[in-house]
């Protein structure tokens, strides 16, 4: 199921729409979610609003949502944080000490052949016995109609919590190849195999649903 | 540039943001003349000339390096404070990139940007541990003394941590090695670690399962060099069940009287109620909740205490004994922040009610801390990242951070309700540290941030609560004590046992061993110490007549 949207605080609240209408109750880790199979969303617009539903979230005051800094650095630093399991940035830009994916396959990938189709940075590792795994699998990028797409396969997310913060971090590794190739951005897409929002959670989201305009306080 | 403040200044680069002594930095820009130092100072036989002219050279290169300090100091690339005996240096610059040039010597630093957190309460209601270093440095760290294969390697992990902790170290599972080294290294091992402690002014906690004495000759020899040469900032703490105890009675009735005539405090946990080791440090008890360590899975075979119980024989048969990782994990951080509440000021300017209020506000604080230490958890803990090498995650996979009550009187009207309070905080922080960590995973960071209730050490302030000493077994059954005891096991409960009973012992110690197993046997007292030193100005009339 494919929710375009023009912009991200659209895309969160479709989706969410989307889980509570169709989504299933299951029962995880003595926890029950709200379950939706495979949800596509996408985004057109850029940069302002972004941020927008995980600024939200901050604002809720329920808890410390992570700000935009800490954010942004978790995909963009090549430096693993040692006290984390894992940091997608390490991932993608230090692939097991290897290997930076994104600028000695995807960005030359992308130079050469931008209709391949074929330029992916993976973050999952399976060889890594840790925990927690990541959300976020794999990103893939495209070029078309001379803009930069960018696709991220999320395993399971935590729509309510989890997607404004994992789309906003998508949107910044976007912008940094972006600048460096010098081609504009076209669609940020996610593609869950499982969305979900917790019970807890469920009189929040319709506060999100049925608030049109998300009021960002300053 | 002068060569040595070149290497002063290198050893800043790699460190930006941390505190260095005197001590330390010493030791990173002489490391043959200082190691030669500790050598001549450590060795046996050595005459007394010998160590005069090593401290000394000791002191000399202090005075070479606080020159060069002094030096930098005054040209504001660096800042010193007093901390306890030493200076402690740190890099004046703000955050940046600085290229610091003189002559043909060149050091480019790069200092990442630390975040300033508010002062803590103006009414001093509420205290940090070491304000200087409570983000740069962890409180304690737990060295797992199974996973080393000799005590040379033992001393290497215990002297690399104590530039990254700011309370004290503890060393689980001492007793093997303990047994199966010679006498003679277990000797240099104590000399090197009381030259360490008193150097860096911490404590270390040696963790001896009596279950696993098979020596007794030896523990007595050990015990009794640690009664006669070591600081009494070595803190012992014997894991003990009836049938160990009863199974090692000669030898623990001879360490008892070494403990008495040395005047020293010895500990004894409970390891049927909590076995997870114990750290004492000085702010407080620090230990590791149970559920995750009786989480911890056993990897290799290893001489484990013959089960005495069905408890025993079930787990045994699972294949399951709790502890550590003992393959892979040298060292976990055990305690990360603590904070001091003095219940006794606090009760001066606000209602108990409201202590709610205040332990979620520094909640939130904590939590502010926990973060600029993760994001700098590379640089702030270098070596012992390099240390639990591949899986350096795993070093902070049991830490917590600390909200200390102390100077609480339980008898005190004032203080009624105080027990059930403090349950409702607990529960209300662990809500707290599970959304906390739930909300940052769903965000792709997995954090792990846990608070902890415990006993606090309040050395600072004014003792509102009366010490009371025990002079015979009888004393156990007055109905004052007899009070005290429930009271405190309820506090052990709330406080998930990172609490110790201290009980002061004077007269007749024949009997001490019966009442430990009274203790063990009939009450809830996870750790209890007794301490020999005397007390004075409390003894009655009754008491002289009796």
């Amino acid at each position: 199921m494919e929710i375009p949207n023009k912009t991200a605080v659209q895309a969160w609240q479709a989706g969410l729409k989307e889980i509570l209408a169709k989504g299933r109750a299951q029962q995880n880790a003595g926890t029950t979610r709200i379950e939706l199979a495979n949800l596509i969303t996408s985004v057109t617009a850029l940069a302002d609003d972004l941020h927008k539903p995980a600024k939200c979230l901050e604002n809720m005051n329920l808890w410390e949502y992570p700000p935009a800094d800490e954010l942004a650095s978790i995909m963009l630093n090549k430096r693993r944080i040692p006290a984390l399991q894992y940091t997608y940035g390490s991932r993608l830009f230090n692939y097991r000490r290897q290997i930076d994916q994104i600028h000695e396959s995807v960005i030359p990938m992308l130079k050469t052949e931008p209709g391949l189709g074929k330029a992916v940075a993976i973050v999952y590792d399976p060889l890594c016995k840790s925990t927690y795994r990541p959300d976020l699998v794999y990103l893939h990028f495209n070029i078309s109609d001379n803009k930069l797409h960018i696709t991220g396969h999320l395993a399971s997310n935590d729509f309510f919590l989890g997607w404004p913060a994992v789309s906003f971090q998508i949107f910044k590794l976007w912008e940094m190849i972006s600048i460096e190739l010098g081609i504009p951005a076209g669609f940020l897409t996610t593609f869950c195999n499982i969305a979900y929002i917790s019970e807890e959670h469920l009189v929040l989201v319709k506060d999100i649903i049925s608030n049109c305009s998300i009021k960002e306080q300053s | 540039m002068h060569p040595l403040e070149h290497r002063i200044l290198t050893n800043f680069k790699k460190d930006p943001n941390r505190q260095f002594s005197t001590t330390d930095i010493v030791r990173a820009v002489f490391p043959a003349e200082y190691e030669e130092i500790r050598n001549h100072m450590l060795k046996r036989g050595s005459d007394h000339e010998a160590v005069l002219l090593a401290g000394r050279r000791k002191a000399e290169l202090h005075r070479r390096i606080l020159y060069h300090l002094n030096k930098l100091v005054n040209e504001e690339i660096l800042q010193a404070k007093k901390h306890n005996t030493q200076k402690v240096f740190s890099l004046k610059l703000e955050s940046g990139d600085y290229v610091l040039e003189r002559g043909r010597r060149r050091v480019i630093i790069n200092k990442p940007q630390v975040l300033a957190l508010e002062a803590f309460g103006k009414e001093q209601i509420a205290t940090i541990f070491d304000k200087e270093t409570w983000i740069s440095r962890v409180n304690s760290v737990m060295i797992n003394a199974e996973a080393v294969s000799d005590l040379g390697l033992l001393y290497n992990l215990t002297a690399k941590s104590f530039s990254y902790v700011n309370d004290c170290i503890g060393i689980s599972g001492f007793e093997q090695l303990l047994q199966k080294s010679s006498f003679e290294d277990v000797k240099i091992f104590i000399d090197k670690i009381c030259l360490d402690i008193q150097d860096y002014q911490r404590t270390v906690t040696l963790n001896i399962d009596l279950a696993k004495i098979n020596d007794e000759v030896r523990i007595i020899e050990f015990i009794c060099y640690c009664c006669e040469s070591a600081v009494k900032e070595i803190v012992l703490v014997f894991a003990a069940e009836p049938y160990s105890l009863r199974k090692n009675r000669r030898a623990l009735a001879a360490i008892i009287r070494l403990f008495s005539s040395a005047k020293r405090k010895i500990y004894i946990q409970n390891s049927e109620q909590h076995r997870a080791p114990y750290i004492v440090g000085n702010a407080g008890i620090y230990t590791f909740g149970l559920q995750e360590w009786n989480k911890q899975p056993q990897q290799t075979c290893r001489a484990v205490h013959k089960p005495r119980t069905e408890h025993h024989l079930s787990r045994r048969a699972a294949g399951y004994e709790p502890g550590l990782d003992n393959q892979n994990t040298q060292i976990v951080i055990c305690g990360q922040t603590s904070v001091l509440i003095d219940l006794q000021r606090f009760l001066k300017q606000k209602r108990l009610h409201e202590l709610d209020i205040l332990i979620m506000e520094l909640a939130r604080s904590l939590f502010a801390a926990a973060r600029i230490q993760r994001l700098h958890s590379s640089s702030y803990f270098l070596e012992l990242n390099r240390i639990s090498e591949p899986e350096s995650s795993k070093l902070y996979a049991l830490g917590q951070n600390y909200i200390r009550i102390c100077n609480y009187n339980l008898q005190n009207p004032k203080q009624e309700g105080l027990i059930e309070l403090l349950n409702r905080c607990q529960v209300a922080l662990d809500l707290y540290s599970r959304k906390q960590e739930a909300v940052y995973r769903a965000c792709g960071i997995p954090i792990r941030f846990r608070i902890a209730l415990a006993g606090g050490f309040g050395k600072s302030c004014t003792r509102e609560y009366k010490k009371k000493t025990i002079r015979k077994t009888q004393d156990f059954n007055s109905p004052e004590f007899a009070s005290e005891i429930a009271n405190r096991e309820q506090l052990f409960k709330v406080f998930r046992n990172a609490d110790r009973l201290r009980i002061f012992r004077a007269g007749c110690k024949k009997s001490i061993l019966n009442e430990f197993l009274l203790i063990l046997k009939s009450k809830s007292i996870p750790l209890f110490c007794y301490d020999f030193e005397d007390r004075k100005g409390e003894m009655s009339l009754e008491q002289f007549l009796v």
